[in-house]
């Protein structure tokens, strides 16, 4: 039993890798080339800084020295020739002039890799956000919800801030280790075998250590990083609670708390900076040695006349260029466990799965005839995500099983006539249309929802929402100009005269010629803010420019006043003979105009009718419409006098 | 205005700014000095290992021999060693420094953050104000540990290799010498177009995240308007414009260090050229000429490096400036000298001069507006409560009900006019000595980590257990209590974060409640909350609000009929005030509430 578990998780940790890798390879799109050409220029860059201290030695030994021990170095004699070839000078200027092309050389390699590789990892970043944001916009609203918005902005920009720096810097510098320690071991080895030994030696023990000690110091990061936290957590709770601390008047006490816990968290990173010290100075300790051990051994060999002192300027110069790749090697292994965390949470915003869009689906004429039959609905247990992955419960305490918020529903809407829907908060109305316009989905056995004859889930999405004008409960206005807001559904620039007419239909137009900027105000910019009522009419004027044929307004005017609601619902109608309107209200005399009203009740529709119809029924429309009449009524109020 | 000064710094150093830093570096005065002392130590033994190289083959590489060789090594390595031990004691030094400096300074933040009036709270995100104190503050004080003490080190480091190459030979010297300032005004010439360009990627980078915030929190409505293609296009422009941005700055930035390597070569080939010559004089030998190479290729990248502390300070100056920012901080309210004199600070109250507080409010032409706002809310505003009487505020959602709880808890004061407790001003007597005396239930109750017992204590924080107990039972939180494995040991999680909404509004009941106040102000949740949760708190209020003074921003009718008066505010203003019973009579926009209510209250029940 056990055993199998492992094998599930294990199974598991192979899939997220494979599609983590899978996911980097996606994000490299149109990179892929660019990153090649920055490991093969980085190589040449290696390459030509090794080179010069080979022309270096050449030059100490065979020009300056005029040695003749030992074989002067392949390459370097190559090179010389090569130079004699152009040049007739006395050889050590030839030999200067060469180290010198080699600068040259040096430098645009290393110009070249660093702007290949900054141009290709910036087009990583960009695919990488352009990815996440077009496919949040796809994920369905039942995937949305199950996550915190600032969690995912978090992921969309501190994650992506970490994936930006292993493209840039953790990944190159990785390559750059391997093709120096490369390059230096087979320059060494061709030099002198036995003190290469000495030299290649060390570079395991320094990674491994380094490897090591990055460990158990990333294990003292995690532990400041939890009092990190803790003191995080104590400073967001004191100023959400800053009302709560002044008025019990703890200012001293939370004071006193803070100060506990700050001082906890720098002895925290004090103690690691013991480990810290001891890491780097060790690593610097190593490294020194090793030099020590080079320069002293060679020049035992020198003595000896085993090699060359030109030769042994060389090995100085490669163990000192090998050192700090190799410290720097085990701290960017655990720098890219960062990385490798960052991947996984974006690759969960990646792999979530996109709305159905039904493409190829059918395309009814629409006539607007709507037909709710037998639906159920409920929404999912309030599952969330936390920020580390995790699914939990929201409220752990509470009950959490689905209840149903539409339990067998049946409606029937006539095209281009006019629907009221009156009820309760929770009772259902909203659902109602969320499911019309597929933001959430009926499940398959749930009933049917058709619009012109067709169910909901055979017509194409795009083709649904866009035959659907949706003013949503909780008004979302953009931070562009109001002209663009109005506009945001047409593809080109706004048409003022358009634009202009939505608004006045929904008595807007006065209001925004009344700002000082007129249409070209931009919504939330410092200074302007538009009230409730302004916000509402924006976004009706918004949403008539779609000049869909099914409008549908979910309580969009209830910070309007009464006389103002009634402009809007006449210029809507005037406006829109054919249309099909939805319009769920709290108002009375907003629904009693419409040709049929429900009346809904724990997701159902408990009454329908025409007005006349529901107030000769006597029940929950009658008393409402009671109460908001009781204005026009002598001796009404009495009665609510009375009532508790 | 403001705006564009703090704009035009990031291009030039700002002393000024800096120097606000001192007073936190101050006690590390003794760590900063021991810091010197080790840079210049270090960069003495550092900058003397190619006079090693230098040693070791002039004197057995040369000569043929390995005699001298075992005190040779033990030297260098005990220099090495030696070296190893200073760098040890520079990470901790440095470290002790920086989280030494941040620790004050984040202290000094959070006393000031205790008296910044609380619309300070809406105008800047709590996520906001926790960047300023974990993130920027941490930034601060780094560069002040870390990079200064980097760059001191180096600094010393160039001038001993300086003054070493000087002695043992000043024409190769001053080859090497002659290049530092090539370096220099490369790194100058560059490093300000760098960070103009790294402008441009920050405004970029926030109207990016700006628009994931726009895109994620709005996209129901994005789907209603079929507007997820447009958008994404419009991002993808955005991207596009920050791909071109940052390209620009990696360009910039890919010159400077191949570059410093590329000229520390070219020295290193002018001088073998100018070495050869010598040595062929006889005025060189070959362990200066090795010392040479090595001291040249080992400066040009500190020096490099040196230049980019300079643009890395600017880059902080950022962060620094809104920590300063906050520091500047003023409280909105402060007690007077005289007042602090006789009933003591937030910190050292005088408990034994306050007075007994009755909860007799009294407001007594009231002019006020808020800061920054020119339009008065209240004009010549009355209201008398005597102690013991309720008041509800109805309202809309973000009609401004809670203006007048502002000014009767004093967490503002009139322009003119006077709020008066038991008859005197309220500026006559401390801030502590009011909030001692007041009950605080919010809408939306704020917990702290920490047990359920903990969090009703801190309504009185010498309570017994039994006391707890008590006033939990009183407005009958015990129920969240035993319905919690733990009991009343239970942890609440972040911000109570552990237990649903109406579980939290009980315990914030009982936290007040045990504080005894003779000033009740609660803020009644609006939010759906299950029958049975609901029934409690209505019992809760009427518990704890009995015999009290109380302010009631009110939303739920059985509330608000119980109130000896009620105020209707609407755009900010009292525009209806009386009892119910009037109020009902006169037909206004308390009676559309009402109606509103009514029918809210109609239509949810079962018939």
């Amino acid at each position: 039993m056990k055993n199998k578990d492992t094998t599930k998780t294990e199974k598991q940790e192979f899939n997220t890798l494979k599609s983590k890798g899978a996911l980097l390879l996606r994000l490299y799109r149109g990179a892929k080339l660019l990153f090649g050409a920055s490991v093969i220029l980085n190589a040449l860059q290696i390459a030509a800084t090794f080179l010069a201290p080979l022309l270096v030695g050449y030059t100490a030994d065979f020009v300056i020295g005029n040695s003749v021990d030992g074989a002067p170095s392949g390459i370097a004699v190559t090179v010389i020739d090569a130079a004699r070839r152009f040049i007739s000078a006395p050889e050590l200027l030839i030999c200067s002039i060469a180290i010198g092309v080699f600068a040259l050389l040096a430098f645009l390699f290393g110009f070249a890799y660093r702007a290949v590789l900054a141009v290709a990892s910036e087009r990583f970043v960009k695919n990488l956000r352009d990815g996440l944001y077009e496919h949040s916009m796809r994920l369905p609203v039942s995937w949305h919800n199950r996550y915190l918005t600032g969690d995912l902005i978090q992921r969309c920009t501190t994650d992506v801030n970490t994936m930006r720096e292993f493209a840039r810097t953790q990944l190159i510098i990785l390559i750059r280790v391997i093709i120096t320690i490369v390059i230096a071991i087979v320059i060494v080895f061709g030099i002198n075998t036995r003190l290469a030994l000495v030299v290649s030696c060390s570079i395991p023990i320094v990674a491994v250590y380094s490897y090591v000690i990055g460990k158990v110091i990333s294990k003292y990061f995690q532990a400041n990083e939890e009092v990190e936290g803790e003191l995080t957590t104590d400073i967001q709770e004191n100023l959400t609670a800053n009302r709560v601390v002044r008025a019990f008047g703890r200012e001293e006490y939370e004071t006193e708390k803070f100060g506990k816990l700050n001082e906890k968290y720098t002895q925290q990173w004090i103690k690691s900076s013991y480990i810290m010290g001891l890491f780097w100075s060790v690593a610097d300790l190593m490294s020194y040695v090793t030099l020590l051990a080079v320069l002293s051994v060679g020049s035992v060999f020198v003595a000896r006349g085993e090699m060359s002192f030109g030769e042994l300027l060389v090995f100085l110069s490669c163990t000192q260029q090998v050192s700090w790749p190799v410290r720097q090697l085990g701290r960017t292994l655990s720098d890219m466990t960062k990385a490798s965390v960052a991947l996984g949470r974006l690759n969960e915003i990646y792999s979530g799965k996109p709305e159905t869009t039904t493409e190829n689906g059918k395309t009814p004429d629409m006539t607007g005839d709507i037909v709710f039959h037998n639906v159920r609905f409920s929404y999912p247990a309030p599952v969330k995500v936390t920020a580390e992955g995790e699914e939990v419960t929201e409220q752990p305490q509470v009950n959490t099983e689905p209840v149903d918020v539409l339990c067998g529903l049946d409606l029937t809407i006539a095209g281009g006539s006019t629907l009221g829907v009156l009820g309760a908060t929770g009772s259902g109305k909203s659902t109602l249309t969320y499911l019309l316009t597929r933001m959430w989905e009926l499940p398959e056995d749930c009933g049917e929802i058709s619009v012109s004859g067709v169910d909901t889930r055979e017509i194409p999405l795009h083709y649904l929402r866009e035959n659907i004008g949706l003013v949503l409960q909780e008004t979302f206005l953009y931070s562009k100009t109001v002209a663009e807001n109005i506009a945001i559904t047409s593809s080109c620039a706004p048409d003022l005269d358009i634009v202009r007419e939505k608004a006045a239909i929904a008595s807007v137009d006065g209001d925004i010629l009344g700002f000082e900027k007129g249409y070209d105000t931009i919504i939330g910019e410092r200074g302007v803010t538009l009230s409730g009522g302004q916000k509402q009419r924006v976004a009706i004027a918004r949403t008539l420019l779609k000049n869909a044929p099914i409008m549908v307004f979910d309580d969009s005017m209830s910070a309007v006043d009464t006389d103002t609601d009634r402009n809007i619902r006449q210029g809507i109608r005037a406006a829109t003979k054919k249309a099909t309107v939805i319009i769920i209200s709290h108002r009375i005399s907003t629904l009693m105009a419409a040709d049929k009203i429900a009346v809904m009740e724990d997701g159902r529709i408990t009454e329908f009718g025409t007005h006349s119809e529901l107030l000769a029924l006597g029940g929950h429309y009658r008393r409402v419409y009671d109460i908001q009449s009781a204005y026009d009524e002598e001796g009404g109020e009495s009665a609510f006098l009375e009532d508790k | 205005m403001e705006n564009e000064n703090i704009r035009s710094s990031h291009d030039r150093l700002e002393p000024k700014l800096w120097k606000r830093l001192l007073p936190f570096l101050a006690p590390s005065k003794k760590l900063i000095i021991a810091l010197l002392v080790i840079c210049i130590t270090q960069a003495g033994i550092e900058a003397s290992y190619p006079l090693f190289t230098k040693y070791a083959i002039n004197n057995f590489a040369e000569k043929g021999t390995s005699q001298g060789l075992l005190p040779f090594v033990l030297v260098y390595l005990g220099a090495i060693i030696a070296a190893s031990i200073l760098n040890m004691c520079w990470v901790v030094i440095c470290m002790r420094i920086d989280t030494g400096t941040a620790k004050r300074l984040r202290h000094e933040q959070f006393l000031r953050l205790q008296s910044v009036g609380v619309d300070y709270f809406a105008k800047h995100s709590v996520g906001y104000l926790t960047g300023r104190f974990m993130s920027d503050t941490g930034r601060v004080t780094e560069v002040f540990a870390w990079l200064l003490g980097e760059a001191i080190y180096i600094f010393f480091i160039v001038v001993v290799s300086v003054i070493i190459m000087l002695t043992l030979s000043w024409q190769l010297g001053l080859i090497t010498i002659a290049v530092i300032p090539v370096v220099v005004f490369i790194t100058f010439m560059i490093e300000p177009k760098t960070m103009r360009a790294n402008r441009r990627v920050r405004e970029l980078n926030s109207l990016i995240s700006g628009s994931y915030n726009e895109g994620i929190t709005g996209v129901k409505t994005a789907k209603s308007l079929v507007a997820e293609e447009k958008f994404t296009q419009e991002f993808r422009g955005l991207t596009g414009d920050m791909y071109r941005a940052s390209r620009r700055v990696g360009l910039l930035g890919s010159v400077i260090l191949p570059a410093a390597t590329s000229i520390g070569l070219f020295a290193v080939g002018a001088m073998l050229y100018r070495a050869g010559i010598l040595v062929d004089q006889r005025l060189l030998d070959y362990g200066t000429l090795a010392a040479f190479i090595t001291f040249t290729m080992a400066i040009i990248d500190p020096v490099a490096h040196l230049a980019f502390f300079y643009t890395e300070l600017l880059g902080y100056q950022a962060a620094l400036e809104r920590v300063v920012k906050l520091l500047d901080e003023e409280p909105m309210i402060t007690d007077t000298p005289e007042v602090t004199e006789k009933y003591g600070d937030m910190f050292n109250p005088k408990r034994e001069n306050w007075e007994k507080l009755h909860g007799d409010v009294e407001f007594s032409h009231v002019w006020f507006r808020y800061p920054e706002s020119e339009k008065y809310i209240l004009e010549d505003f009355c209201l008398d409560v005597p102690r013991g009487k309720s008041v509800a505020i109805v309202g809309e959602t973000g009609a401004g009900k809670s203006t007048i709880v502002n000014l009767a808890c004093r967490f503002y004061e009139p322009e003119r006019g006077a709020v008066l407790i038991d008859g005197r001003d309220s500026r006559e007597r401390s801030q502590l000595w009011l909030h001692s005396g007041l009950g605080y239930v919010l809408q939306d109750p704020q917990l702290f980590s920490g047990t359920i017992r903990e969090n009703i204590r801190y309504g009185r924080l010498d309570a017994t257990d039994a006391e707890v107990e008590a006033a939990a039972r009183l407005v009958c939180a015990d129920k969240v209590a035993e319905h919690c494995e733990n009991g009343y040991e239970t942890q609440v999680g972040e911000g109570g974060a552990q237990l649903s909404t109406g579980q939290k509004q009980l315990i914030s009941f009982a936290r007040a409640v045990l504080a005894d106040p003779p000033i009740f102000v609660l803020d009644e949740a609006t939010s759906s909350i299950d029958t049975e949760t609901e029934r409690l708190i209505q019992d809760a209020i009427g518990k704890a609000l009995s015999g009290r003074t109380s302010f009631i921003i009110a939303h739920r009718l059985s509330t608000i009929m119980r109130c000896d008066l009620i105020l209707v505010v609407d755009d900010g203003k009292v525009i209806e005030r009386g009892t119910h019973r009037e109020l009902i009579a006169k037909r206004g926009r308390y009676r559309e509430l009402f109606d509103a209510m009514r029918i809210e209250e109609e239509l949810s029940s079962k018939k």
